[in-house]
């Protein structure tokens, strides 16, 4: 019995660490009112940068901290991005910019904000054709993946084989970048193997990419669409003792993706600037609800619904810039090029 | 003699190695491993291709076997893939950064320390199940939730990169050659350092079950818990000791994926949980409790893995990769039903039906 | 042997010449049977004999290898279970197939709810399906409410439910597989109304039974089976229980039921007040070595209770063990096995056996510790002698000590259940319902061993709803009524009215700790 006592003092204590982070607190009357919640998609690097951008908003902005709040799912989970949308649904935000993982699934709900009167926007992932969301802000995947096919067209002027890892079979983003690098590659000599899919999984997308290399010692060329691909393919390329050899184009500017340009074994990645889709998204909804749509859209530069926040292409030439751009720009960056130089060729 | 006869001779104590069933696993193995030969006769036998196919065998029969013994006991453990990117995760933190405000430490220490964890891990859904009655599906249900939501939230997402010389990779990227020093070394050269891991784990758990009291009373818990409680077993410190060790191979995959990826991420392990399950039951563990073997499980491991690397081998569409494996984990467990129940007698009457 | 003694007119089942061969068995060879309309016909024979195989293929289970079966005299091909419902056969196993979860209504009409009218007809109608349950319980005169949960019911009661379940497909022929063996002497009693009730409205029950008693109370026919034959038929004026057992066996039976004289030595097992709230109050009792001291009592006197907490399976709230005069404490039943007890449960197949391992398995199961090298690897030899050595002393009969213990009859399993036990050289052994289920010649069996295992100086403590047994085994008998002692009886003073009287209550002891009949020395504990 006392054992009984011990555990269950044992979770009390746990759940009462576990509950002691920020509250939200209850909304007061004016326009103190104002609250805007970003969700994204999982738990990454990529999203803390989305974070990153929503929180420097909400500074620049003068917001509360729980005036602009951040929530992503562990893993993509749209059941949970629903649920979440619920919850503040009911709570009556002012604006929910979000990044359907399934942006189908996700409509009903973003309908449902709607009328309740809450501005809803999108980030990262564009919503269904009609969607009641009223700006995109992200990056054009389709662009963006032609913009690595034509990377990798000046890297194989040869061609040869083309392996390409992705996490996902049905989400619109990897669909939509393979589409674009398929289409730039598309009447040269480049020949796109099938796509392997790792279910969002790192350790089965190395061993994927193991699987791969060996079934065609004759590689020439493999294309990351996921952030961890890259570095997958990267310890699955120098494995195989073929590291420069291979060329690897990969997608977004994690730690591991640049270390892989600084060793010269990734050769070049296609950086979304999703600190800025975070930024945008909170100055966005800000805006409309303080100076009405119409304004707010001529200020941020609204096309067509569309806010395209662009790609960078970072190569082993231009990395030095990137950062110093980044570092201009005030977004941080785990990585450093201090000690290293680009190769002179 | 009779149908009963050797039905009972291949379920026996003493002869639950090299049973039929696992016979059958073992020739689809080989069926399987001739077919893609026989496709891709240049790459599949290579020693690169195969520790591709050893590494994925060491990552799933190690977690198979933790399953195996949880099922065993009528139980079962779904927190292992979660498990996997929460120990990955720590034991990279630990030695890169360091929690809280203690510095990182070496290699080895961080290594045991996680190993402890997730054996503690383990033993504390032993103890929900056993001791508050809770259903092994919840309480591992509640891990899997809580310990992907801990690796998410201690790296916000970033993965801990290890530099590529950090010693702490040999452990997941390092074969037998590397280990010997050869140069070279073929096949043999080429086995990784995880599937001898793996080997050696597999003997013992293998001895355990099979040549201790232990291993017997697992068995006698599986069969029938009542009757073994009464038979004086120490029904709970078995069922404990199952789910302690399912967590403890949990915890030793997951430093071993963390090396391999030279990295701690979370990121890793989804639905890992069901990979082994499934790795199990093909290998004949039946989920009502009672039967599985190392052996099994490993060999169940193996065939996913052939399948796995062997459809990427032939450059198969991965939409269809999942419809066939699916297929083959339905085609296992039914066959081994019917085989078990005698259904098949229903399917030769069947058969023999005048039309 | 016996002929036709049923008009042909009344037959509502005749079987003639039906065989079945399993691989390597001929489990029936050339049996006739007939049931007439509102008979009882006995089916006896030992485990083996046929009995289960024979109502196998009457309830579609199993398929006929030869002959022909005639319902009302017309010739039947029953094609399965759900067939031979629809001819108006229905069994009552011995394990109920009865969802615990359902009332009583839902049960009897599982698959055949009674749906509302119109467009209703998608919902059950809960009212109409009680009342019609209600009607057939009332019919056979179970005093149960149709909307009780099945959960809720004693065992009796289930069987009842049972019975009205076959009733409301209309069933002709009943057929009841050791219908007895989970009822106490009362409840025994009303399952007999309610068989001389559906006589009474013409319907036929095959009784399947180890318990001759039984037979002659409620039989009209017997018809003896042996080795997959059928050996006798006869009317129940004409039988004899000798001739009966003669019959089933082959050979003449001797000394059933008799213990044979054992030195009944100083105590060895002492209970003091065992209590557990609401089912067990204030138990205590004297076992010495050599001694069988019998339970009895009705089903629900708290006997089992009392058994299982002193091995430790079930938790006390009061109460003392002393074992040679020292206390003990027993928890679990690892501490009942460290302190010598051994424990032979009442259900062999859910709480004694492992099903799914072999004989040689569940035998060493208890004393495997004592089969280490080191205390770590299993001497694999060390566990095939032993159980070897008592497949051989208790003569089990296996094809190999692999068999699982699944295909084992009543018997064996029971005498396997008993040698995990005497591996460990207990000093004190517990038998519950040691022969329950079991056939006449493992009976004997088990019973010689028993007495046997006193000679050797082992206290037994033997729990037994058979009050011959009980009579013929114990020194002394031990009777509960309502979770106490009403008495501890000598074997001289002991009869069967005695027994009874204590057991329902109806005569109160007024000293309950008397001196074991032979050579005890010391004095008794209160």
């Amino acid at each position: 019995m006392k054992r009984l006592y011990l555990l269950l003092a044992i979770a009390l204590v746990a759940t009462l660490l576990v509950s002691c982070g920020p509250r939200p607190t209850p909304a007061k009357p004016s326009a103190e009112n104002f609250r805007v919640v970003v969700i994204g998609k999982s738990v990454h690097p990529y999203w803390s940068n989305v974070e990153l951008g929503v929180r420097a908003a909400a500074r620049d902005l003068g917001l509360r901290e729980d005036q602009a709040i951040f929530f992503v799912p562990p893993t993509e989970d749209v059941a949970k991005q629903i649920e979440v949308m619920e919850t503040y649904i009911a709570q009556k935000v002012t604006g929910i910019a979000i990044a359907p993982s399934d942006p189908a699934a996700l409509e009903p709900v973003m309908k449902k904000a709607a009328e309740a009167g809450i501005i809803v926007t999108t980030l990262d992932t564009p919503p269904v054709e009609g969607s009641v969301s009223l700006v995109y802000i992200g990056t054009d995947n389709y662009a963006a993946g032609r913009m690595a096919g034509e990377v990798m067209k000046q890297l194989l002027p040869e061609g040869g084989k083309v392996g390409i890892g992705r996490g996902s079979d049905t989400a619109l983003n990897a669909l939509q970048r393979t589409q674009g690098f398929l289409d730039a590659i598309a009447g040269t000599k480049i020949q796109a193997l099938e796509p392997v899919n790792d279910k969002e999984d790192a350790a089965r997308a190395l061993e994927l990419a193991n699987s791969v290399l060996s079934a065609h010692p004759d590689l020439a060329g493999a294309f990351g669409v996921y952030a961890y691909n890259g570095p997958a393919w990267a310890t699955a390329i120098k494995e195989a003792g073929k590291a420069g050899k291979i060329k690897l184009v990969c997608f977004d500017a994690t730690t591991d993706i640049i270390n892989g340009i600084k060793e010269g074994v990734i050769h070049a990645t296609i950086a979304q600037r999703e600190y800025d889709m975070g930024y945008k998204s909170v100055q966005l909804i800000y805006l409309i609800a303080t100076k009405g749509k119409e304004a707010a859209f001529a200020e941020m530069g609204v096309k067509n619904g569309v806010i395209d926040t662009g790609v960078d292409v970072i190569t082993a030439k231009n990395l030095k810039e990137y950062e110093a751009a980044l570092d201009a720009r005030g977004i941080p960056h785990e990585w450093t090029t201090k000690g290293w130089e680009p190769p002179s060729q | 003699m009779t149908k009963t006869d050797t039905r009972t001779k291949r379920l026996s104590f003493l002869g639950r190695i090299g049973r039929v069933r696992e016979i059958n696993v073992l020739v689809a193995l080989v069926l399987l491993g001739l077919y893609f030969y026989w496709r891709r006769p240049d790459i599949f036998l290579e020693p690169a291709n195969l520790a591709v196919i050893m590494r994925f065998i060491a990552t799933f029969g190690m977690l198979a076997i933790g399953e195996v013994l949880v099922i065993i006991t009528g139980g079962i453990d779904l927190s292992v893939g979660s498990m996997l990117a929460f120990t990955g995760v720590i034991t990279a933190w630990m030695m890169l950064k360091g929690i809280g405000s203690i510095p990182p430490i070496g290699v080895v220490p961080a290594i045991l320390i996680t190993l402890v964890l997730g054996t503690l891990i383990g033993i504390w859904h032993g103890t929900f199940v056993t001791k508050l009655k809770i259903p092994p599906f919840i309480i591992t249900l509640g891990t899997y939730l809580m310990a992907r939501g801990f690796a998410a939230n201690l790296t916000r997402g970033y993965p801990q990169v290890f530099d590529s010389g950090h010693p702490f990779l040999v452990l997941g990227q390092g074969d037998l050659a590397r280990l010997m020093g050869w140069e070279g070394g073929g096949i043999i050269g080429a086995i990784p350092i995880s599937f001898l891991i793996l080997l050696v784990i597999a003997t013992i758990v293998h001895f355990i079950l099979n040549h201790t009291p232990l291993g017997y009373r697992i068995y006698a818990v599986g069969g029938n818990i009542e009757a073994a409680r009464l038979s004086g077993v120490n029904v709970d410190r078995v069922r404990i000791f199952c789910y302690a060790t399912s967590g403890f191979l949990a915890a030793l995959t997951g430093v071993i994926l963390a090396s391999r990826l030279g990295q701690g991420t979370p990121v890793v392990g989804s639905a890992y949980e069901l990979w082994a399950i499934a790795a199990a039951v093909i290998g004949g563990t039946s989920l009502r409790g009672g039967e599985g073997t190392v052996l099994g499980a490993i060999l169940g491991a193996a065939i996913m893995g052939v399948m796995q690397n062997g459809m990427v081998v032939l450059n198969l569409s991965s939409y269809i990769q999942d419809i066939i494996l699916g297929m083959v984990l339905v085609i296992a467990v039914v066959y081994d039903t019917l085989r078990r129940g005698g259904g098949f007698d229903f399917l030769k009457k069947w058969l023999s039906r005048p039309s | 042997m016996g002929g036709r003694m049923v008009s042909e007119q009344n037959l509502i089942l005749r079987v003639e010449g039906v065989s079945k061969a399993f691989p390597g068995v001929q489990a029936l060879s050339d049996v006739d049977l007939e049931l007439a309309a509102g008979e009882v016909l006995a089916l006896v024979g030992e485990n083996g004999a046929g009995k289960s195989t024979l109502m196998k293929i009457l309830s579609g289970a199993y398929r006929k290898d030869a002959g022909r079966i005639f319902i009302n005299g017309q010739e039947v091909e029953i094609t399965g279970p759900r067939h031979a419902q629809q001819l108006g056969i229905a069994i009552i196993y011995q394990e109920f197939n009865l969802a615990p979860n359902l009332s009583a209504a839902a049960n009897i009409f599982l698959g055949r709810e009674p749906r509302r009218p119109g467009p209703g007809r998608l919902f059950v109608d809960r009212r109409r399906m009680e009342q019609e349950a209600q009607k057939l319980l009332d019919r056979i005169g179970a005093r149960i409410s149709a909307s009780t949960l099945v959960h809720d019911l004693s065992v009796a009661e289930r069987q009842m439910v049972e019975i009205a379940k076959a009733l409301a497909v209309n069933a002709r022929i009943i057929i009841m597989d050791e219908p007895t063996s989970a009822l106490g002497e009362e409840e025994v009693e009303k399952l007999f109304e309610v068989i001389r009730t559906l006589k009474q409205q013409g319907i036929g029950i095959i009784f399947i039974t180890h318990r001759l008693e039984e037979v002659f109370r409620i039989a009209d026919r017997i018809v003896v089976l042996r080795d997959g034959k059928r050996v006798g038929s006869m009317l129940i004026h004409e039988a004899t229980p000798e001739k009966v057992i003669q019959l089933m066996v082959g050979r003449e039976v001797g000394d059933l039921f008799q213990k044979q004289k054992a030195e009944i030595g100083p105590p060895l097992l002492e209970v003091r007040g065992l209590t557990r709230r609401g089912v067990v109050e204030n138990v205590s009792f004297t076992l010495r070595r050599g001694e069988i001291l019998g339970f009895a009592g009705l089903v629900g006197a708290g006997r089992t209770e009392t058994v299982r907490m002193i091995f430790g399976a079930d938790p006390k709230d009061a109460g003392e063990i002393l074992i040679e005069g020292k206390p003990v404490t027993i928890e679990s039943p690892k501490d009942a096995l460290a302190a010598g007890i051994g424990f032979v449960p009442e259900d062999r197949g859910n709480h004694g056996l492992i099903l799914s391992l072999s004989v040689l398995e569940n035998i060493v199961l208890p004393s495997l510790h004592q089969h280490t090298r080191l205390g770590i690897w299993l001497n694999r030899l060390g566990l095939y002698q032993t159980a070897q050595e008592f497949v051989n002393k208790l003569n089990i009969r296996v094809t190999q000590l692999q068999q699982k213990a699944m295909f084992l009859s009543g018997g064996n399993q029971q005498k396997v259940v008993v040698a995990k036990w005497l591996a460990l050289r207990p000093r004190i052994l517990i038998m519950d319902e040691p022969t329950r289920g079991i056939d006449v010649g493992a009976k004997a069996e088990i019973h010689a061993l028993m007495s046997r295992l006193a000679q050797e100086g082992v206290g037994i403590i033997m729990v037994s709803s058979e009050l011959p047994e009980v009579l013929g085994m114990s020194d002394r008998i031990l009777v509960m009524s309502e979770g106490r002692v009403a008495a501890i009886l000598n074997r001289e003073e002991a009869t069967q009215e005695l027994i009874m009287a204590y057991a329902s209550g109806e005569k109160i002891a007024e000293s309950l700790e008397k001196p074991a009949g032979t050579g005890s020395a010391t004095p008794a504990n209160g």
